[in-house]
């Protein structure tokens, strides 16, 4: 046994590249592509770029942050990060409230 | 076990439940390499559900309005969500919270803690994405 023990990270890596998001990846290309072509829905399309997005985010994520210290600041800012996200998406629904059903 | 036809979405929290479950092992036997190593996938796994969490928020919330008869009911609707929306945002600060503890102490239960609240939001974000009718 000369092989050092694998490391967490790589072990972390390993099992989302092989038993997490790769077949989960698989079945969300599966079924959309079943989905698009069943129901020519137009928004499987773009929910699939959406979760491929955030998988390739996921993975990106992982490769690159993994190594790096954490701190505190790093987790507010995650938190203020969501705090924006959900006030933009409301201000966007908002808008888009007002487009559909004008006010008078 | 029959299998359902889940949404992409859900496939996605899916993943990422396997994901937190895993880390939630490595922190089993803690050395500090092996505590950093548990909170950053812990992290990492909480952003990438808030990130999936916004992208339904989105969809879910303009669905609501595609699909109401008026007005009136596009408001209440949306302010119904909208509790819903605050709650989770709550639930988020409460896991930051956990994991920005064990990331500056380092005793056992603190990193126990962070990892179960990572573990806990994945699930309760893909139940709340599946009770809502997928994406």
């Amino acid at each position: 046994m000369s092989s050092e023990p694998e490391s967490a990270v790589s072990r972390a890596k390993r099992y989302l590249a092989i038993s997490g998001v790769a077949l989960e990846a698989m079945q969300v290309i599966g079924e959309a592509i079943a989905g698009i072509t069943s129901r020519g829905a137009a928004n499987q399309i773009a929910e699939v770029m959406a979760v491929l997005a955030g998988i390739q985010a996921l993975a990106h994520q992982i490769k690159d942050g993994m190594d790096g210290e954490i701190s505190k600041e790093e987790i507010e800012k995650s938190v203020q990060e969501l705090r924006a996200g959900i006030a933009a998406t409301n201000a966007a629904i908002d808008a888009a409230l007002e487009k559909r059903f004008p006010q008078g | 076990m029959t299998r359902t036809r889940t949404s992409p979405i859900a496939s996605y929290f899916l993943s990422l439940v396997c994901f937190v479950l895993f880390a939630s092992q490595l922190g089993a036997a803690c050395s500090n390499a092996q505590r950093h190593d548990t909170i950053h996938a812990s992290l990492v796994s909480v952003n990438a559900a808030r990130d999936g969490f916004l992208a339904w928020d989105r969809r879910h919330q303009q669905t609501i309005i595609d699909r109401a008869a008026s007005r009136e009911d596009a408001k209440r609707e949306l302010g119904d969500y909208r509790a819903t929306q605050t709650q989770v945002t709550e639930w988020f600060a409460v896991v930051y919270q956990a994991l920005a503890t064990a990331a500056t102490e380092n005793d056992e239960p603190s990193l126990t803690a962070a990892v179960h609240a990572a573990t806990d939001i994945v699930g309760k974000i893909a139940d709340l994405i599946h009770l809502a009718g997928g994406a």
